[in-house]
């Protein structure tokens, strides 16, 4: 047994040696993937944010002597039927949908995640009752619920914004449960209730961390499928309201004129596809990504 | 000397209550203040639901159907849930088998330590903080200030179970409760957690419970020894007198698998226990262990598991005592380690 105590001296030959460059912090610790994506959404969202001071014309300036003019070095993206400048136009609309967008995907979330966590965590009739909830919300057609919104509070972005977090929490519901369900069972969650933490420390403190990073990929989805939702709303004449600009609504002007000037109706598409693939390069270099941290 | 828990008639059960599994059957355990009590058995023994009972933690569905757990003249199973929060943050710590899933994978070990420091003893932040890197220092771990920093998927398993040890002891607890703490770890790793958890003991005169199914674990750190066997406690003792004076032929047929350092490099098989264990459902009247006794008898069906003392300290499960005749065991058994 005198052995063992020779032993029991810390071994400091032994410990591994922690890998650093694991340890990076922000942007550099993400895969390339992440990277091009979120450089992707970063130039969009700036773009947006600075439509005022980089945009060249107003977003509402007409200019007959310039109808329908193809994109050139002065008109990046060309005219509409009224001379209104399409790039202009479209970073207004970036401007709006984005602030719109986010707002609808981020807002819903963290209700989600909190009562997903908490039926998970508890189950039995609790779960029972939110999980029903949940199915139900998410059965429901999701335009038609909108649209019926809509038809309440009239034409405009507070149909959207009414609407959209009415039902979008209930996903996140559903998977910080199914997560919740999985995190519960570890060791270190029997650990919080062995060092006689409350509850709700342990699903706040302890859980909710854990559930954040799937549900923060499917926000990364869920954000292009609200953008898409917002341009059909304004494709129908249920968004901003002229003139106001919204991408949905400036792709339903340039469709008259699809076969003479394609630029009006096609470049603002672009925009829209180009977001779609920002926020999905993120989103996926998030889930396979260095991010991960766990117990893998 | 007062014990510091006792546990009583312990029944852990599983399944409807009119056809119940029992899988913890009259359990019976003491541990004194300052004491390393070793509790072993097979899988499935029951061993782990014990350990988990004294802290009411018992894995759903399970419930503690009969029994009586009282720490420090205290009720457990009768604690508020308000006393029992209390319990688990000062009383009483537990560590268990996986250290690579017992620390939360989103935290920093600093953070982990100074957040049960912040809720349980009520530190400040910074405090908390300087007195976390002082935990790791106190559990053997070199270079503490960076390795509070690391994660725990940056740090060794043995790495682990020392921030997971720093983490249970961190309120200076009465008892610590240590499931199989061992088991995960290469057996260099295990000499070094269990000098530590010897150390510990010496240090704060903390009681130790450890659960383990190594022989050479219980006895290189255990003043005391518990041996199960289906669901019940059927041998106690100091640990020389159960390793010299086994009584309970279970105990002794379990002594006898371990390999020996006598027989190394002799190509000696180690008699093995004919049969397998009961399984939960089984109702077995009379001693439970007699379907694979080698000295089983007909008036077996019809004992008591009731522990009978031997000597002092020493009590045995085994109304028959077929090892107590005069042939009596070889003393050398006290080499007997894995």
């Amino acid at each position: 047994m005198s052995a063992i105590e020779a032993l029991g001296q810390p071994p400091a030959p032994a410990a591994p040696v922690v890998e650093r460059h694991r340890r990076a912090s922000g942007l550099r610790g993400l895969s390339l993937q992440a990277k091009i994506g979120a450089g992707i959404l970063a130039v969009l969202v700036l773009a947006g944010a600075l439509a005022p001071l980089i945009a060249p014309y107003g977003q509402n300036a007409l200019d007959f002597d310039h109808i329908l003019s193809a994109p050139s070095l002065s008109h990046l993206m060309g005219t509409d039927s009224t001379g209104r400048d399409v790039f202009s136009r479209t970073l207004y609309a970036l401007r709006v949908d984005l602030a719109i967008v986010v707002f609808v995907t981020y807002v819903p979330l963290p209700i989600g995640v909190l009562v997903g966590a908490v039926a998970g965590y508890f189950g039995g009739w609790l779960d029972a009752i939110v999980s029903r909830i949940t199915d139900t919300m998410i059965a429901f057609p999701f335009m038609v619920l909108v649209i019926a919104v809509i038809a309440i509070v009239g034409p405009g972005v507070k149909g959207v914004l009414i609407g959209v977090p009415i039902v979008a929490w209930a996903l996140y519901a559903r998977l910080a449960r199914s997560e919740m369900l999985v995190v519960r069972e570890q060791p270190f969650m029997l650990a919080t209730t062995a060092l006689g933490y409350s509850k709700r420390r342990a699903i706040l403190r302890h859980a909710v961390p854990n559930l954040m990073r799937s549900c923060l990929i499917y926000s990364t989805l869920d954000m292009v499928v609200n953008l898409l939702l917002l341009a059909s709303l304004a494709y129908l004449g249920l968004g901003a309201q002229p003139p106001n600009a919204e991408l949905g609504s400036i792709i339903a002007d340039g469709q008259t004129t699809l076969l003479s000037a394609w630029w009006v109706a096609t470049l603002p598409g672009l925009v829209l596809v180009v977001f779609g693939v920002g926020a999905g390069l993120l989103g996926d270099g998030l889930s396979d990504g260095r991010l991960r941290g766990g117990a893998q | 000397m007062n014990p510091l828990l006792t546990i009583e008639g312990l029944r852990v059960e599983f399944g409807p209550a009119d056809a119940p599994l029992v899988a913890v059957d009259g359990a019976a355990l003491s541990i004194g203040p300052g004491e390393i009590v070793g509790l072993i058995g097979e899988s499935g023994s029951g061993k782990s639901l014990t350990c988990r009972s004294v802290m009411r933690l018992v894995p759903r569905p399970g419930r503690v159907a009969a029994g009586h757990i009282e720490f420090d003249g205290r009720d457990v199973l009768a604690m508020t849930p308000q006393q029992l929060r209390d319990f688990r943050a000062h009383e009483a710590g537990m560590i268990y088998q996986d250290p690579f899933s017992s620390l939360n994978p989103v935290f920093r070990v600093r953070d982990q330590l100074s957040e049960t420091l912040r809720a349980n003893l009520g530190m400040g932040k910074a405090q908390a903080r300087t007195h976390a890197v002082a935990l790791l220092d106190g559990v053997g771990i070199p270079d503490p200030e960076r390795r509070a920093l690391s994660y725990p998927h940056e740090l060794s398993g043995g790495m682990r179970q020392r921030v997971m040890i720093a983490l249970a002891t961190a309120s200076q607890p009465r008892l610590l409760l240590a499931d199989e703490p061992t088991t995960a770890l290469d057996v260099t790793t295990q000499a070094q957690i269990l000098s530590l958890l010897t150390r510990l003991r010496e240090e704060r005169g903390m009681s130790v419970l450890l659960v383990s199914h190594d022989f050479g674990v219980i006895a290189q750190v255990c003043d005391r020894v518990a041996v199960m066997y289906g669901g019940h406690v059927v041998e106690t003792g100091p640990i020389g007198a159960l390793y010299d004076n086994a009584q309970h032929p279970y105990t002794h047929a379990l002594l006898d698998s371990v390999p020996r350092l006598e027989s190394a490099g002799r190509a000696t098989r180690r008699p093995g226990i004919a049969g397998v264990p009961p399984e939960l459902n089984e109702v077995l009247p009379g001693c439970v262990f007699k379907p694979r006794c080698r000295y089983a008898q007909p008036s077996c069906e019809s004992v008591s598991m009731a522990l009978q003392p031997v000597a002092p300290g020493h009590e045995t499960a085994c109304p028959v005592r077929p090892l107590a005749a005069a042939d009596g065991r070889p003393a050398a058994r006290a080499g007997a380690q894995t």
